[in-house]
Protein backbone atom coordinates (compact mmCIF):
# COMPACT_ATOMS: atom_id res chain seq x y z
CA UNK A 1 0.00 0.00 0.00
CA UNK A 2 1.14 3.50 -0.86
CA UNK A 3 -0.11 6.34 1.33
CA UNK A 4 0.58 9.89 0.29
CA UNK A 5 -0.08 12.19 3.22
CA UNK A 6 -0.22 15.98 3.05
CA UNK A 7 2.37 16.03 0.32
CA UNK A 8 3.50 19.47 -0.81
CA UNK A 9 6.26 20.32 -3.24
CA UNK A 10 7.66 23.73 -3.96
CA UNK A 11 10.60 24.91 -5.99
CA UNK A 12 12.69 27.77 -4.87
CA UNK A 13 13.84 29.72 -7.86
CA UNK A 14 13.61 33.41 -8.74
CA UNK A 15 9.99 33.19 -7.74
CA UNK A 16 8.61 30.43 -5.56
CA UNK A 17 6.62 27.75 -7.32
CA UNK A 18 4.11 25.74 -5.36
CA UNK A 19 3.73 22.73 -7.64
CA UNK A 20 1.84 20.34 -5.37
CA UNK A 21 -0.18 21.46 -2.37
CA UNK A 22 -1.22 19.24 0.49
CA UNK A 23 -2.25 16.16 -1.47
CA UNK A 24 -3.48 13.15 0.48
CA UNK A 25 -4.13 10.01 -1.53
CA UNK A 26 -4.08 6.31 -0.71
CA UNK A 27 -3.26 3.72 -3.33
CA UNK A 28 -4.42 0.40 -1.86
CA UNK A 29 -2.90 -2.92 -2.90
CA UNK A 30 -4.22 -3.71 -6.38
CA UNK A 31 -5.79 -0.24 -6.48
CA UNK A 32 -5.94 1.67 -9.73
CA UNK A 33 -5.99 5.44 -9.63
CA UNK A 34 -5.82 7.80 -12.58
CA UNK A 35 -4.42 11.26 -11.94
CA UNK A 36 -5.84 13.84 -14.31
CA UNK A 37 -5.99 17.62 -14.51
CA UNK A 38 -4.93 20.81 -16.23
CA UNK A 39 -1.49 20.96 -17.78
CA UNK A 40 0.95 22.29 -15.19
CA UNK A 41 -1.26 21.27 -12.28
CA UNK A 42 1.42 19.15 -10.60
CA UNK A 43 0.78 15.59 -11.78
CA UNK A 44 4.31 14.77 -12.92
CA UNK A 45 5.88 16.49 -9.94
CA UNK A 46 3.71 14.39 -7.64
CA UNK A 47 4.96 11.16 -9.22
CA UNK A 48 8.55 12.39 -9.17
CA UNK A 49 8.19 13.24 -5.48
CA UNK A 50 6.99 9.72 -4.71
CA UNK A 51 10.00 8.34 -6.59
CA UNK A 52 12.36 10.82 -4.87
CA UNK A 53 13.55 11.93 -8.27
CA UNK A 54 12.97 15.66 -7.99
CA UNK A 55 15.61 18.28 -8.73
CA UNK A 56 17.67 19.60 -5.82
CA UNK A 57 15.83 22.90 -5.57
CA UNK A 58 12.62 21.07 -4.65
CA UNK A 59 11.29 21.38 -1.12
CA UNK A 60 9.12 18.39 -0.23
CA UNK A 61 6.98 18.13 2.89
CA UNK A 62 4.54 15.49 4.07
CA UNK A 63 4.87 11.71 4.01
CA UNK A 64 4.90 8.98 1.39
CA UNK A 65 4.42 5.69 3.18
CA UNK A 66 5.28 2.51 1.34
CA UNK A 67 3.94 -0.33 3.48
CA UNK A 68 4.24 2.02 6.44
CA UNK A 69 7.78 3.26 5.77
CA UNK A 70 8.35 6.84 4.72
CA UNK A 71 10.08 6.93 1.31
CA UNK A 72 10.95 10.59 1.80
CA UNK A 73 13.17 9.68 4.75
CA UNK A 74 15.10 6.92 3.00
CA UNK A 75 18.74 7.25 2.07
CA UNK A 76 20.18 6.58 -1.36
CA UNK A 77 20.88 2.95 -0.65
CA UNK A 78 17.41 2.21 0.66
CA UNK A 79 15.92 4.00 -2.33
CA UNK A 80 17.97 1.96 -4.79
CA UNK A 81 16.55 -1.13 -3.17
CA UNK A 82 12.91 -0.19 -3.69
CA UNK A 83 13.06 1.65 -7.00
CA UNK A 84 12.57 -0.75 -9.87
CA UNK A 85 11.98 -3.56 -7.42
CA UNK A 86 8.97 -2.54 -5.31
CA UNK A 87 7.96 0.50 -7.25
CA UNK A 88 8.63 1.37 -10.88
CA UNK A 89 8.07 4.42 -12.94
CA UNK A 90 7.33 5.24 -16.57
CA UNK A 91 8.36 8.87 -17.18
CA UNK A 92 6.42 11.37 -19.27
CA UNK A 93 9.22 12.54 -21.54
CA UNK A 94 8.94 11.14 -25.03
CA UNK A 95 12.34 11.46 -26.58
CA UNK A 96 14.64 12.42 -23.79
CA UNK A 97 13.93 9.61 -21.37
CA UNK A 98 15.74 6.86 -23.23
CA UNK A 99 19.52 6.79 -23.18
CA UNK A 100 20.64 7.53 -26.76
CA UNK A 101 23.85 5.56 -26.34
CA UNK A 102 22.35 2.30 -25.18
CA UNK A 103 20.58 -0.34 -27.25
CA UNK A 104 16.87 -0.42 -26.48
CA UNK A 105 16.80 -4.09 -25.48
CA UNK A 106 19.47 -3.54 -22.82
CA UNK A 107 17.67 -0.48 -21.49
CA UNK A 108 14.33 -2.21 -21.24
CA UNK A 109 15.98 -5.13 -19.45
CA UNK A 110 18.07 -2.98 -17.13
CA UNK A 111 15.73 -3.16 -14.11
CA UNK A 112 16.16 -6.95 -14.12
CA UNK A 113 19.94 -6.67 -14.13
CA UNK A 114 19.99 -3.89 -11.56
CA UNK A 115 17.50 -5.24 -9.07
CA UNK A 116 17.10 -8.95 -9.63
CA UNK A 117 20.60 -10.02 -10.60
CA UNK A 118 19.72 -11.23 -14.10
CA UNK A 119 22.52 -11.50 -16.61
CA UNK A 120 22.40 -9.12 -19.51
CA UNK A 121 21.67 -11.64 -22.24
CA UNK A 122 18.64 -13.09 -20.48
CA UNK A 123 17.37 -9.62 -19.69
CA UNK A 124 17.49 -8.68 -23.38
CA UNK A 125 15.60 -11.87 -24.27
CA UNK A 126 12.99 -10.99 -21.67
CA UNK A 127 12.70 -7.46 -23.00
CA UNK A 128 12.02 -8.83 -26.49
CA UNK A 129 9.23 -10.88 -24.95
CA UNK A 130 7.68 -7.89 -23.18
CA UNK A 131 7.98 -5.72 -26.30
CA UNK A 132 6.12 -8.42 -28.21
CA UNK A 133 3.14 -8.07 -25.88
CA UNK A 134 3.09 -4.41 -26.96
CA UNK A 135 3.23 -5.46 -30.62
CA UNK A 136 6.17 -3.34 -31.68
CA UNK A 137 6.99 -5.46 -34.73
CA UNK A 138 10.44 -6.96 -35.49
CA UNK A 139 11.15 -6.92 -31.76
CA UNK A 140 14.54 -8.71 -31.99
CA UNK A 141 15.79 -6.08 -34.40
CA UNK A 142 14.36 -3.25 -32.31
CA UNK A 143 16.06 -4.59 -29.19
CA UNK A 144 19.40 -4.30 -30.97
CA UNK A 145 18.67 -0.75 -32.19
CA UNK A 146 19.32 2.66 -30.72
CA UNK A 147 16.35 4.83 -29.68
CA UNK A 148 16.86 7.58 -32.31
CA UNK A 149 15.61 5.22 -34.99
CA UNK A 150 12.28 4.80 -33.16
CA UNK A 151 9.11 6.72 -33.92
CA UNK A 152 7.44 8.61 -31.06
CA UNK A 153 5.03 5.82 -30.27
CA UNK A 154 7.76 3.18 -30.38
CA UNK A 155 9.77 5.05 -27.73
CA UNK A 156 6.66 5.38 -25.66
CA UNK A 157 6.11 1.63 -25.72
CA UNK A 158 9.76 0.90 -24.98
CA UNK A 159 9.42 2.97 -21.81
CA UNK A 160 6.29 1.10 -20.79
CA UNK A 161 8.09 -2.19 -21.36
CA UNK A 162 10.88 -0.98 -19.07
CA UNK A 163 8.33 -0.03 -16.42
CA UNK A 164 6.54 -3.37 -16.35
CA UNK A 165 9.42 -5.79 -16.98
CA UNK A 166 10.48 -6.29 -13.36
CA UNK A 167 6.94 -6.91 -12.11
CA UNK A 168 7.20 -4.53 -9.18
CA UNK A 169 4.19 -4.22 -6.89
CA UNK A 170 3.48 -0.59 -7.63
CA UNK A 171 3.61 1.05 -11.02
CA UNK A 172 3.62 4.81 -11.48
CA UNK A 173 3.09 5.81 -15.10
CA UNK A 174 3.09 9.29 -16.59
CA UNK A 175 0.94 9.47 -19.72
CA UNK A 176 1.74 6.00 -21.02
CA UNK A 177 -0.83 6.21 -23.83
CA UNK A 178 0.45 9.50 -25.21
CA UNK A 179 0.95 9.55 -28.95
CA UNK A 180 -0.38 6.05 -29.54
CA UNK A 181 -3.07 5.04 -31.98
CA UNK A 182 -6.25 3.34 -30.83
CA UNK A 183 -5.07 -0.18 -31.49
CA UNK A 184 -1.87 0.33 -29.52
CA UNK A 185 -3.64 2.14 -26.72
CA UNK A 186 -5.68 -1.04 -26.39
CA UNK A 187 -2.48 -3.08 -26.12
CA UNK A 188 -1.23 -0.78 -23.37
CA UNK A 189 -4.60 -1.12 -21.60
CA UNK A 190 -4.31 -4.89 -21.85
CA UNK A 191 -0.77 -4.97 -20.49
CA UNK A 192 -1.70 -2.72 -17.59
CA UNK A 193 -4.83 -4.72 -16.85
CA UNK A 194 -2.84 -7.95 -16.92
CA UNK A 195 -0.91 -6.67 -13.89
CA UNK A 196 -3.68 -7.85 -11.59
CA UNK A 197 -1.40 -8.28 -8.58
CA UNK A 198 -0.06 -4.76 -8.84
CA UNK A 199 -1.34 -1.32 -8.04
CA UNK A 200 -1.26 1.51 -10.52
CA UNK A 201 -1.08 5.28 -10.23
CA UNK A 202 -1.33 6.62 -13.74
CA UNK A 203 -1.24 10.20 -15.00
CA UNK A 204 -3.22 10.76 -18.16
CA UNK A 205 -4.99 13.41 -20.22
CA UNK A 206 -6.97 10.81 -22.06
CA UNK A 207 -10.14 10.26 -20.06
CA UNK A 208 -11.29 7.43 -22.33
CA UNK A 209 -8.02 5.68 -21.46
CA UNK A 210 -8.54 6.48 -17.77
CA UNK A 211 -11.96 4.86 -17.91
CA UNK A 212 -10.36 1.61 -19.08
CA UNK A 213 -7.51 1.33 -16.60
CA UNK A 214 -8.64 2.94 -13.35
CA UNK A 215 -11.23 2.42 -10.62
CA UNK A 216 -10.80 5.90 -9.14
CA UNK A 217 -9.81 9.29 -10.49
CA UNK A 218 -8.07 12.10 -8.67
CA UNK A 219 -8.40 15.51 -10.32
CA UNK A 220 -5.76 18.20 -9.78
CA UNK A 221 -6.07 21.88 -10.58
CA UNK A 222 -3.36 24.45 -9.85
CA UNK A 223 -1.43 22.20 -7.45
CA UNK A 224 -4.44 21.17 -5.37
CA UNK A 225 -6.70 18.17 -5.42
CA UNK A 226 -10.15 19.36 -6.49
CA UNK A 227 -12.06 16.09 -6.78
CA UNK A 228 -11.68 12.41 -5.95
CA UNK A 229 -14.30 9.81 -6.85
CA UNK A 230 -14.82 6.54 -8.66
CA UNK A 231 -13.96 6.61 -12.35
CA UNK A 232 -17.57 6.11 -13.30
CA UNK A 233 -18.78 9.00 -11.13
CA UNK A 234 -16.16 11.37 -12.51
CA UNK A 235 -17.04 10.60 -16.11
CA UNK A 236 -20.83 10.39 -15.75
CA UNK A 237 -21.58 12.74 -12.88
CA UNK A 238 -18.69 15.13 -12.26
CA UNK A 239 -19.27 17.50 -9.35
CA UNK A 240 -16.52 20.11 -9.34
CA UNK A 241 -17.05 22.85 -11.97
CA UNK A 242 -13.55 22.20 -13.36
CA UNK A 243 -14.22 18.49 -13.70
CA UNK A 244 -17.56 19.25 -15.36
CA UNK A 245 -15.88 21.55 -17.89
CA UNK A 246 -13.19 18.93 -18.49
CA UNK A 247 -15.66 16.15 -19.23
CA UNK A 248 -17.51 18.39 -21.71
CA UNK A 249 -14.24 19.08 -23.53
CA UNK A 250 -13.50 15.42 -24.29
CA UNK A 251 -13.43 15.15 -28.12
CA UNK A 252 -15.76 12.15 -27.94
CA UNK A 253 -18.23 14.33 -26.01
CA UNK A 254 -18.09 17.05 -28.66
CA UNK A 255 -15.04 19.06 -27.49
CA UNK A 256 -17.19 21.80 -26.01
CA UNK A 257 -14.92 24.54 -24.68
CA UNK A 258 -16.88 27.58 -23.55
CA UNK A 259 -14.45 28.17 -20.77
CA UNK A 260 -12.15 31.14 -21.08
CA UNK A 261 -8.67 31.75 -19.72
CA UNK A 262 -6.08 29.49 -18.15
CA UNK A 263 -4.87 28.54 -14.69
CA UNK A 264 -3.43 31.41 -12.61
CA UNK A 265 0.30 31.96 -12.43
CA UNK A 266 2.08 30.62 -9.34
CA UNK A 267 2.72 34.19 -8.25
CA UNK A 268 -1.04 34.63 -7.93
CA UNK A 269 -1.67 31.52 -5.84
CA UNK A 270 -1.04 33.51 -2.70
CA UNK A 271 -3.85 35.93 -3.49
CA UNK A 272 -6.22 33.38 -2.06
CA UNK A 273 -9.61 32.12 -3.02
CA UNK A 274 -10.62 29.24 -5.23
CA UNK A 275 -8.09 28.96 -8.04
CA UNK A 276 -10.81 28.20 -10.54
CA UNK A 277 -12.86 31.30 -9.76
CA UNK A 278 -11.78 33.32 -12.84
CA UNK A 279 -13.18 30.63 -15.08
CA UNK A 280 -16.06 29.28 -13.03
CA UNK A 281 -19.67 29.97 -14.00
CA UNK A 282 -20.89 29.20 -10.47
CA UNK A 283 -18.53 31.57 -8.71
CA UNK A 284 -20.02 33.50 -5.79
CA UNK A 285 -18.68 35.97 -3.22
CA UNK A 286 -17.74 33.09 -0.96
CA UNK A 287 -15.24 31.83 -3.54
CA UNK A 288 -12.74 34.54 -2.70
CA UNK A 289 -11.82 32.17 0.11
CA UNK A 290 -10.09 28.87 -0.72
CA UNK A 291 -12.61 26.03 -0.18
CA UNK A 292 -11.50 22.97 1.80
CA UNK A 293 -11.92 19.45 0.46
CA UNK A 294 -15.52 18.56 1.35
CA UNK A 295 -16.70 14.97 1.77
CA UNK A 296 -19.73 14.25 -0.39
CA UNK A 297 -20.65 10.66 0.37
CA UNK A 298 -17.56 8.68 -0.61
CA UNK A 299 -16.35 11.46 -2.81
CA UNK A 300 -14.22 14.48 -2.13
CA UNK A 301 -14.80 17.88 -3.74
CA UNK A 302 -13.00 21.18 -3.20
CA UNK A 303 -15.80 23.62 -3.98
CA UNK A 304 -18.14 25.78 -1.91
CA UNK A 305 -21.15 24.43 -3.80
CA UNK A 306 -20.81 21.23 -1.79
CA UNK A 307 -20.38 22.76 1.64
CA UNK A 308 -23.61 21.34 3.04
CA UNK A 309 -23.86 18.19 0.99
CA UNK A 310 -22.04 15.64 3.15
CA UNK B 1 -1.95 24.87 -54.50
CA UNK B 2 0.21 25.86 -51.54
CA UNK B 3 2.09 22.58 -51.19
CA UNK B 4 2.23 19.57 -53.48
CA UNK B 5 4.48 16.53 -53.35
CA UNK B 6 5.44 14.07 -56.04
CA UNK B 7 6.53 10.58 -55.05
CA UNK B 8 8.18 11.83 -51.89
CA UNK B 9 10.21 8.95 -50.44
CA UNK B 10 12.44 8.37 -47.44
CA UNK B 11 14.36 5.15 -46.98
CA UNK B 12 16.28 4.97 -43.71
CA UNK B 13 19.52 3.04 -43.38
CA UNK B 14 19.29 -0.08 -41.34
CA UNK B 15 19.00 0.41 -37.61
CA UNK B 16 21.49 -2.23 -36.71
CA UNK B 17 24.04 -1.99 -39.51
CA UNK B 18 22.60 -4.87 -41.53
CA UNK B 19 21.71 -4.33 -45.17
CA UNK B 20 17.97 -4.23 -44.55
CA UNK B 21 16.50 -0.75 -44.84
CA UNK B 22 13.47 0.78 -43.20
CA UNK B 23 10.83 2.49 -45.26
CA UNK B 24 9.97 5.86 -43.72
CA UNK B 25 7.78 7.11 -46.56
CA UNK B 26 7.12 5.73 -50.03
CA UNK B 27 5.89 7.60 -53.12
CA UNK B 28 3.88 10.09 -51.14
CA UNK B 29 1.62 12.36 -53.23
CA UNK B 30 -0.30 14.93 -51.24
CA UNK B 31 -1.70 18.40 -51.83
CA UNK B 32 -2.42 21.23 -49.45
CA UNK B 33 -4.42 24.30 -50.43
CA UNK B 34 -4.25 27.82 -49.04
CA UNK B 35 -6.27 28.01 -45.83
CA UNK B 36 -6.77 24.26 -45.75
CA UNK B 37 -6.12 21.73 -43.00
CA UNK B 38 -5.17 18.23 -44.03
CA UNK B 39 -4.78 15.38 -41.59
CA UNK B 40 -2.12 12.69 -41.59
CA UNK B 41 -3.71 9.91 -39.65
CA UNK B 42 -2.18 6.52 -39.10
CA UNK B 43 -0.78 4.08 -36.64
CA UNK B 44 2.43 4.45 -34.68
CA UNK B 45 5.51 4.07 -36.87
CA UNK B 46 3.54 4.45 -40.10
CA UNK B 47 5.62 7.41 -41.30
CA UNK B 48 3.71 10.53 -40.25
CA UNK B 49 6.62 12.35 -38.61
CA UNK B 50 8.93 11.33 -41.46
CA UNK B 51 6.59 12.97 -43.98
CA UNK B 52 6.14 16.02 -41.74
CA UNK B 53 9.86 16.53 -41.37
CA UNK B 54 10.46 16.28 -45.11
CA UNK B 55 7.66 18.81 -45.73
CA UNK B 56 9.29 21.22 -43.32
CA UNK B 57 12.70 20.93 -44.95
CA UNK B 58 14.41 19.32 -41.99
CA UNK B 59 14.85 15.83 -43.37
CA UNK B 60 16.41 15.11 -46.73
CA UNK B 61 14.13 12.98 -48.91
CA UNK B 62 15.69 9.94 -50.59
CA UNK B 63 13.77 10.89 -53.72
CA UNK B 64 10.72 12.81 -54.86
CA UNK B 65 9.73 16.45 -55.11
CA UNK B 66 8.09 19.16 -53.03
CA UNK B 67 6.41 22.16 -54.65
CA UNK B 68 5.59 25.37 -52.78
CA UNK B 69 3.23 27.64 -54.71
CA UNK B 70 4.09 25.43 -57.72
CA UNK B 71 7.80 26.19 -57.46
CA UNK B 72 10.02 23.23 -56.61
CA UNK B 73 11.85 23.59 -53.32
CA UNK B 74 14.57 21.32 -52.04
CA UNK B 75 16.32 20.41 -48.82
CA UNK B 76 17.59 22.44 -47.01
CA UNK B 77 15.02 25.22 -47.48
CA UNK B 78 16.31 28.70 -48.20
CA UNK B 79 14.72 32.11 -48.65
CA UNK B 80 11.07 32.71 -47.93
CA UNK B 81 10.09 29.06 -47.53
CA UNK B 82 12.50 28.77 -44.65
CA UNK B 83 10.38 31.19 -42.69
CA UNK B 84 7.00 30.39 -44.14
CA UNK B 85 6.99 26.64 -43.54
CA UNK B 86 7.34 25.68 -39.89
CA UNK B 87 6.99 22.51 -37.89
CA UNK B 88 5.85 21.87 -34.33
CA UNK B 89 7.83 18.82 -33.24
CA UNK B 90 6.20 15.78 -31.73
CA UNK B 91 8.58 16.11 -28.78
CA UNK B 92 8.53 19.82 -27.91
CA UNK B 93 11.69 19.62 -25.80
CA UNK B 94 13.86 19.45 -28.94
CA UNK B 95 12.83 23.04 -29.74
CA UNK B 96 14.64 24.41 -26.71
CA UNK B 97 18.24 24.54 -25.61
CA UNK B 98 18.20 22.44 -22.41
CA UNK B 99 20.98 24.45 -20.77
CA UNK B 100 19.40 27.88 -21.14
CA UNK B 101 16.36 29.64 -19.75
CA UNK B 102 13.39 29.39 -22.08
CA UNK B 103 13.53 33.08 -22.96
CA UNK B 104 16.79 32.58 -24.89
CA UNK B 105 15.15 30.10 -27.24
CA UNK B 106 11.99 32.19 -27.47
CA UNK B 107 13.80 35.25 -28.85
CA UNK B 108 15.62 33.28 -31.55
CA UNK B 109 12.95 33.68 -34.26
CA UNK B 110 12.88 37.42 -33.65
CA UNK B 111 16.64 37.62 -33.99
CA UNK B 112 16.94 35.33 -37.02
CA UNK B 113 14.39 37.31 -39.00
CA UNK B 114 15.09 40.76 -37.55
CA UNK B 115 11.66 41.15 -36.03
CA UNK B 116 11.43 43.81 -33.38
CA UNK B 117 10.69 42.54 -29.91
CA UNK B 118 10.60 43.48 -26.26
CA UNK B 119 10.06 41.61 -23.06
CA UNK B 120 6.46 42.80 -23.04
CA UNK B 121 5.83 41.38 -26.52
CA UNK B 122 7.30 38.05 -25.46
CA UNK B 123 5.23 37.86 -22.31
CA UNK B 124 2.08 38.74 -24.19
CA UNK B 125 2.78 36.05 -26.78
CA UNK B 126 3.04 33.32 -24.14
CA UNK B 127 0.14 34.59 -22.05
CA UNK B 128 -2.17 33.83 -24.95
CA UNK B 129 -1.19 30.22 -24.33
CA UNK B 130 -1.72 30.34 -20.60
CA UNK B 131 1.95 30.73 -19.66
CA UNK B 132 3.43 33.47 -17.53
CA UNK B 133 6.63 35.45 -17.13
CA UNK B 134 7.85 32.94 -14.52
CA UNK B 135 8.05 30.24 -17.21
CA UNK B 136 10.34 32.30 -19.43
CA UNK B 137 12.98 32.45 -16.74
CA UNK B 138 13.15 28.70 -16.15
CA UNK B 139 15.02 26.01 -18.02
CA UNK B 140 13.01 23.63 -20.22
CA UNK B 141 13.41 20.78 -17.71
CA UNK B 142 11.66 22.97 -15.13
CA UNK B 143 8.44 23.19 -17.12
CA UNK B 144 5.67 20.62 -17.44
CA UNK B 145 5.18 18.68 -20.69
CA UNK B 146 2.14 20.67 -21.72
CA UNK B 147 3.76 23.98 -20.79
CA UNK B 148 6.68 23.19 -23.12
CA UNK B 149 4.32 22.19 -25.90
CA UNK B 150 2.47 25.51 -25.56
CA UNK B 151 5.73 27.47 -25.43
CA UNK B 152 6.89 25.72 -28.62
CA UNK B 153 3.64 26.65 -30.35
CA UNK B 154 3.91 30.24 -29.21
CA UNK B 155 7.47 30.40 -30.55
CA UNK B 156 6.34 28.94 -33.85
CA UNK B 157 3.68 31.60 -34.35
CA UNK B 158 6.29 34.39 -34.15
CA UNK B 159 7.45 33.24 -37.59
CA UNK B 160 3.90 33.94 -38.84
CA UNK B 161 4.15 30.85 -41.02
CA UNK B 162 1.93 30.24 -44.06
CA UNK B 163 2.25 26.51 -43.63
CA UNK B 164 2.36 24.81 -40.26
CA UNK B 165 3.14 21.15 -39.75
CA UNK B 166 1.66 20.23 -36.40
CA UNK B 167 3.01 16.89 -35.21
CA UNK B 168 0.67 15.76 -32.43
CA UNK B 169 0.29 19.40 -31.30
CA UNK B 170 -1.96 18.66 -28.34
CA UNK B 171 -0.58 15.31 -27.21
CA UNK B 172 0.52 16.73 -23.86
CA UNK B 173 -2.51 18.84 -23.11
CA UNK B 174 -5.59 18.26 -21.03
CA UNK B 175 -8.82 18.28 -23.01
CA UNK B 176 -9.81 21.85 -22.12
CA UNK B 177 -6.45 23.32 -23.12
CA UNK B 178 -6.53 21.16 -26.23
CA UNK B 179 -9.86 22.68 -27.24
CA UNK B 180 -8.62 26.20 -26.49
CA UNK B 181 -5.42 25.74 -28.48
CA UNK B 182 -7.28 24.29 -31.45
CA UNK B 183 -9.66 27.24 -31.42
CA UNK B 184 -6.69 29.63 -31.40
CA UNK B 185 -5.07 27.82 -34.30
CA UNK B 186 -8.32 28.05 -36.27
CA UNK B 187 -8.47 31.77 -35.57
CA UNK B 188 -4.89 32.20 -36.79
CA UNK B 189 -5.79 30.23 -39.90
CA UNK B 190 -8.81 32.44 -40.63
CA UNK B 191 -6.81 35.60 -40.11
CA UNK B 192 -3.77 34.66 -42.19
CA UNK B 193 -5.11 32.08 -44.61
CA UNK B 194 -2.53 29.67 -43.23
CA UNK B 195 -2.48 25.99 -44.17
CA UNK B 196 -2.03 23.20 -41.63
CA UNK B 197 -0.80 19.65 -41.80
CA UNK B 198 -2.31 18.09 -38.69
CA UNK B 199 -0.64 14.88 -37.56
CA UNK B 200 -2.59 12.85 -35.06
CA UNK B 201 -3.42 9.36 -33.97
CA UNK B 202 -6.80 10.41 -32.63
CA UNK B 203 -9.54 9.74 -35.15
CA UNK B 204 -12.21 11.90 -33.51
CA UNK B 205 -9.88 14.87 -33.19
CA UNK B 206 -8.66 14.52 -36.79
CA UNK B 207 -12.21 14.50 -38.09
CA UNK B 208 -13.08 17.61 -36.09
CA UNK B 209 -10.06 19.60 -37.18
CA UNK B 210 -9.32 18.56 -40.76
CA UNK B 211 -10.90 19.37 -44.11
CA UNK B 212 -9.43 16.23 -45.67
CA UNK B 213 -7.67 13.25 -44.14
CA UNK B 214 -4.87 11.15 -45.57
CA UNK B 215 -4.35 7.74 -44.07
CA UNK B 216 -0.73 6.71 -43.64
CA UNK B 217 0.21 3.03 -43.49
CA UNK B 218 3.71 1.56 -43.83
CA UNK B 219 4.98 4.83 -45.31
CA UNK B 220 2.29 4.94 -47.99
CA UNK B 221 -0.39 7.58 -48.11
CA UNK B 222 -3.93 7.37 -49.44
CA UNK B 223 -6.64 9.99 -49.25
CA UNK B 224 -9.74 8.91 -47.45
CA UNK B 225 -12.98 9.08 -49.33
CA UNK B 226 -15.89 8.41 -47.02
CA UNK B 227 -13.72 6.66 -44.50
CA UNK B 228 -12.07 4.24 -46.93
CA UNK B 229 -8.53 4.42 -48.24
CA UNK B 230 -6.94 1.89 -50.54
CA UNK B 231 -3.29 1.02 -50.11
CA UNK B 232 -0.80 -0.99 -52.09
CA UNK B 233 0.37 -4.29 -50.60
CA UNK B 234 2.30 -4.03 -47.34
CA UNK B 235 6.03 -3.84 -48.13
CA UNK B 236 8.16 -6.51 -46.47
CA UNK B 237 10.22 -6.00 -43.33
CA UNK B 238 8.50 -2.96 -41.90
CA UNK B 239 8.30 -2.33 -38.22
CA UNK B 240 5.60 -0.21 -36.73
N1 LIG C 1 12.20 22.05 -11.44
C1 LIG C 1 11.19 22.93 -11.41
N2 LIG C 1 11.39 24.19 -11.00
C2 LIG C 1 10.40 25.09 -10.98
N3 LIG C 1 9.12 24.82 -11.34
C3 LIG C 1 8.84 23.57 -11.76
C4 LIG C 1 9.86 22.56 -11.83
N4 LIG C 1 9.29 21.43 -12.30
C5 LIG C 1 7.99 21.72 -12.50
N5 LIG C 1 7.72 23.00 -12.18
C6 LIG C 1 6.39 23.66 -12.25
O1 LIG C 1 5.51 22.96 -11.42
C7 LIG C 1 4.20 22.90 -11.98
C8 LIG C 1 3.72 21.46 -12.04
O2 LIG C 1 4.47 20.76 -13.03
P1 LIG C 1 4.12 19.28 -13.51
O3 LIG C 1 5.20 18.87 -14.45
O4 LIG C 1 3.86 18.44 -12.33
O5 LIG C 1 2.75 19.52 -14.29
P2 LIG C 1 1.81 18.41 -14.94
O6 LIG C 1 0.53 18.42 -14.19
O7 LIG C 1 2.53 17.13 -15.07
O8 LIG C 1 1.54 19.05 -16.36
P3 LIG C 1 1.50 18.39 -17.83
O9 LIG C 1 0.15 17.80 -17.94
O10 LIG C 1 1.64 19.59 -18.72
O11 LIG C 1 2.63 17.44 -17.94
C9 LIG C 1 4.30 23.55 -13.35
O12 LIG C 1 3.76 24.83 -13.32
C10 LIG C 1 5.78 23.59 -13.64
O13 LIG C 1 6.12 24.73 -14.40
N1 LIG D 1 16.65 7.68 -38.07
C1 LIG D 1 15.98 6.57 -38.37
N2 LIG D 1 16.64 5.42 -38.74
C2 LIG D 1 15.97 4.29 -39.04
N3 LIG D 1 14.63 4.18 -39.03
C3 LIG D 1 13.90 5.27 -38.68
C4 LIG D 1 14.53 6.51 -38.32
N4 LIG D 1 13.57 7.41 -38.00
C5 LIG D 1 12.38 6.76 -38.15
N5 LIG D 1 12.59 5.47 -38.55
C6 LIG D 1 11.54 4.47 -38.83
O1 LIG D 1 10.66 4.94 -39.83
C7 LIG D 1 9.33 4.52 -39.57
C8 LIG D 1 8.39 5.71 -39.55
O2 LIG D 1 8.72 6.52 -38.41
P1 LIG D 1 7.93 7.87 -38.07
O3 LIG D 1 8.63 8.50 -36.95
O4 LIG D 1 7.74 8.67 -39.30
O5 LIG D 1 6.50 7.27 -37.59
P2 LIG D 1 5.20 8.02 -37.05
O6 LIG D 1 4.08 7.70 -37.98
O7 LIG D 1 5.49 9.44 -36.81
O8 LIG D 1 4.93 7.22 -35.70
P3 LIG D 1 4.45 7.75 -34.24
O9 LIG D 1 2.97 7.92 -34.34
O10 LIG D 1 4.79 6.59 -33.36
O11 LIG D 1 5.20 8.98 -33.93
C9 LIG D 1 9.38 3.73 -38.26
O12 LIG D 1 9.45 2.37 -38.55
C10 LIG D 1 10.67 4.22 -37.63
O13 LIG D 1 11.24 3.22 -36.81
S1 LIG E 1 -15.42 27.23 -5.08
FE1 LIG E 1 -16.60 28.72 -6.25
S2 LIG E 1 -15.25 29.40 -7.92
FE2 LIG E 1 -14.40 27.54 -7.04
S3 LIG E 1 -15.19 25.91 -8.32
FE3 LIG E 1 -16.59 26.09 -6.59
S4 LIG E 1 -18.17 27.53 -7.26
FE4 LIG E 1 -16.48 27.70 -8.70
MG1 LIG F 1 3.34 16.10 -16.68
MG1 LIG G 1 5.69 10.56 -35.07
Amino acid sequence: MLEIKNLSVSFSADSDVLAVQDVTLTLPDKGRIALVGETGSGKSVLLLAVMCLLAKNAVVTGEVLLNGEDILKMNRKQLDKIRGALISYVPQGGGASLNPLMRVGEQVGEPLVEHQGWDKKDSVAKSVEVMKTLNMGNEEELAASYPHTFSGGMRQRAMIAMGIIAGSKILLADEPSKGLDEERVSLVVDSLNRLTEQSLLCVTHDLMFASRISDHICVLYSAAQVEFASTEEILNDPLHPYTRDMVKAIPENGMIVDNVGFAPSHDDFGKGGCRYKHRCKDCTAKCSEMPPLFDVGDRKVRCWLYEDKN
Amino acid sequence: MRIRTEKLTKIYDSRTGSSEKTIGALDVDITLDKGETIGLFGSSGSGKSTIGQMLSGLLKPTSGKIFYDEKEISYPFRGKERRNIQILFQHPEVTFNPALPLIKSMVEPYKIFNIEYSKEILIESIQRFGLHEEHLLRKPSELSGGELQRAALSRLLTFEPEVMILDEPTSMLDVISQGQIINMLREYQREKGASFVFISHNRTLCEMVCDRIYRVEHGCVAQETDGAASFPEKPQGVSQ
